[in-house]
């Protein structure tokens, strides 16, 4: 005859409780989770930090080539560069200038060009 | 076993439990305690705004640049601050004693070795790794144009402050906004990028766009070297402004100053004469006497007066013509620039009228241009004139005037008798593309009828015509209206004939006006008329500006108004 084995004598309670341990284990999830955002707000930080010091970089580049590129092409710059390479430039006569001619539908240069505009507003302070 | 284990994990709980509570709820004293010496609180840099000109030429702008610090206590010996001063004086050329003497200051943590040094010189400082030697950020205002147009730009210090011209009238845009960052360092004064709190944006200033044409500047300035150089004129400035609107393309006084180096300036040589230096104007005045007595009908234009052969007693005192004549009209008293008859002109309006019309012009007061430091000029009311001023204020004298107020009203007469407020700042822009301010232009009155500043037009063409005193004026291809000015200067409590101011205020084209050119060139040597000081380099510029700003010939102006197919002169 077989004997019944008798599962409570041999059951064995655990000595911490699963629920403790559940506890535990989101514990420790929410631990990781702090320390990689941790890391991820560290590493994005000094990204935006390299970032601006990038943007002032550029921003500085721009504004020391504009005032080299100004410089460059003043006029005073322009003539000079010109006499080094002995290249004498002037103004055209009114003779030289080729003008195309008008057709009669088109407005005549007095018409053409901008007339006894008055653009002003009588009194009033627009300039403050 | 067991209970040690649970033992050892309530503790590991209890731990962490604290850590949660003085994380979740922080008490205030310890968050004092633990953040006092990590809290940073920095003003975010600002860049000034740019002064650009009316094609967008940049005439100003800030540079970012570094500031060269050290900190003695830092360098440890004698041999290191020896090896450190060598360095710093080679790449900043300074002399290594004076840099020595800085690092020999142990109880100094703070010394500035030399400010505003270009960025490359810094990063190659860097390189070197020196101790105790450390960088701010600075900045310092920049003009690629040196001299050009410093009176109109003006300059800013070091502070960022404009002191003068559009830099000085528009500081409170230009300057911006600094932004505000407050955060935490860690114990090594680095920042913790994630422990960012109040974040304020900088807001870099606005631009300023002005009405001035660099080119046209340029022309003018180079003419007016010239001039002081072969007239050997103490100084000489000159105005160009457009006729219909009242914008200023050019506004320049000989001597100039380079604002990149303020500081050495001479006072004398910042002051922008235009605006700011009053002079009696000479003959230049008349153009308001014969206006006025037109417009009032007093006289007309062929109305003849006897200019006494150039020598007239009026209230015991005698007044002479430089060029002596007999009986001329009204139109020849223009042309030929004669002081008896104009103050016989005036003498048919009366005291009253002739000053209502002088004010109606502007002079007398301000004109309200743009620019700080404008002179209003000197105009006595009519209630304390002698009984000789009748017969002076008509030809210049016992009225003092600016460039600005002379060539204003004569482009009044240009403007077929509209009187435009000048302005030279065409629009200020932030950086976000909003203009917050538009200078438009302002008809501040009209002191004389259309009719009458069309006749006073031609009576100043005939100026410049042969006979006239302004021959010189003349541009070819183009009809010159105008007047000339020489006035004795007084000097020393007595008009004094050897110092003299010689000016020549024009328009062209006369047949529809554009531009309006004034010339002063003050203590001419030898020749001192305006005829054949000024007029002459009115000429020299107007050629190359009607070029530049490609104004039609009047041949081309006079083909269009005839109906002509053609167009070419």
């Amino acid at each position: 005859m077989k004997t019944r084995r008798n599962r409570k004598k041999f059951s064995r309670e655990a000595a911490i409780p699963s629920p403790f341990f559940m506890a535990l284990g989101v514990g420790m999830l929410i631990f990781f989770v702090y320390i990689w955002l941790d890391q991820r707000c560290e590493a994005l930080g000094r990204r935006i930090s390299q970032l601006e010091g990038q943007k002032v970089e550029l921003q500085r580049q721009v504004k020391q080539e504009r005032s080299r590129w100004e410089s460059a092409k003043s006029l005073e710059q322009v003539e000079r560069l010109l006499q080094r390479h002995h290249v004498a430039m002037t103004w055209p006569d009114e003779r030289n200038i080729v003008r195309i001619r008008r057709t009669v539908e088109e407005p005549s240069a007095m018409e053409a060009a901008p007339s006894r505009r008055q653009f002003a507003r009588v009194g009033g302070i627009a300039n403050d | 076993m067991v209970l040690a284990l649970i033992v050892v994990l309530a503790l590991w709980m209890l731990l962490a439990a604290r850590l949660v509570y003085l994380h979740a709820f922080p008490s205030p004293k310890l968050v004092a305690d633990s953040q006092g010496g990590h809290i940073i609180k920095r003003e975010l840099p600002v860049s000034r705004g740019r002064i650009l000109d009316v094609h967008g030429s940049i005439l100003a702008l800030d540079l970012p640049m570094k500031n060269v610090i050290v900190d003695p206590t830092l360098t440890t010996n004698d041999q290191q601050k020896y090896a450190v001063s060598m360095q710093l004086a080679q790449t900043l050329n300074l002399d290594p004693a004076q840099i020595l003497w800085r690092l020999e200051r142990p109880h100094s943590r703070y010394q500035v070795i030399q400010k505003f040094v270009s960025v490359e010189t810094s990063t190659n400082l860097a390189g070197m790794k020196l101790p105790g030697v450390f960088f701010e950020d600075s900045s310092t205002r920049r003009y690629p144009h040196g001299a050009l147009a410093c009176h109109i730009i003006g300059s800013a210090n070091l502070q960022g402050v404009g002191g003068a011209g559009v830099e000085q009238r528009l500081n409170s845009m230009l300057k911006g906004r600094p932004g505000l960052r407050i955060g935490e360092q860690d114990g090594k004064h680095r920042e913790l990028y994630n422990r960012r709190g109040t974040e304020i944006e900088p807001q870099d200033g606005a631009d300023v766009h002005l009405t001035l044409d660099l080119n046209v500047q340029y022309l003018v300035e180079q003419a007016l070297d010239e001039a002081m150089r072969v007239r050997q004129a103490r100084r000489v400035w000159c105005l160009v402004e457009r006729v219909h609107t009242g914008e200023i393309l050019a506004m320049a006084s000989l001597p100039t100053f380079d604002p990149n180096a303020y500081r050495t300036a001479d006072t004398n040589a910042m002051k922008n004469l235009v605006i700011s230096h009053t002079y009696e104007p000479g003959s230049t005045f008349k153009l308001a006497t014969v206006a006025a007595a037109l417009n009032e009908g007093t006289v007309t234009q062929d109305q003849i007066f006897d200019c006494e052969n150039g020598k007239w007693f009026f209230h015991g005192k005698i007044l002479h013509d430089y060029h002596p004549a007999g009986r001329l009209s009204v139109a020849d008293i223009i042309k030929k620039s004669s002081n008896i008859g104009a103050a016989k002109i005036a003498l048919t309006l009366g005291e009253e009228r002739l000053e209502n019309y002088i004010r109606a012009f502007g002079f007398g007061h301000r004109t309200g241009f743009d620019l700080p430091g404008e002179e209003g000029g000197i105009l006595a009311p009519h209630a304390r004139w002698s009984d000789l001023s009748i017969s002076r204020i008509p030809m210049g004298h016992e009225v003092a005037v600016t460039a600005l107020q002379l060539l204003n009203a004569l482009c009044c007469i240009a403007n077929d008798g509209h009187l435009m407020r000048p302005f030279v700042i065409s629009h200020v822009e932030d950086v976000k593309g909003r203009t917050l301010r538009r200078g438009v232009p302002v008809e501040v009155g009209q002191p004389i009828r259309e009719d009458t500043a069309r006749l006073m037009q031609k009576l100043l063409v005939r100026a410049t015509e042969p006979g006239g005193t302004a021959t010189k004026a003349r541009v070819p291809g183009y009809t010159v209206g105008g007047k000339t000015g020489t006035a004795v200067k007084f000097v020393n409590g007595t008009y004094d004939a050897r110092y003299n101011v010689a000016s020549f205020a024009g328009f062209l084209p006369a047949e529809r006006p554009e531009i309006g050119i004034m010339v002063v060139v003050d203590e001419p040597q030898p020749l001192h008329t305006g005829g054949l000081i000024a007029a002459p380099v009115f000429s020299q510029i107007a050629s190359n500006v009607v070029r530049c700003l490609q104004i039609p010939s009047s041949a081309t102006l006079l083909a269009g108004a005839a109906g002509s197919t053609g167009g070419v002169p």
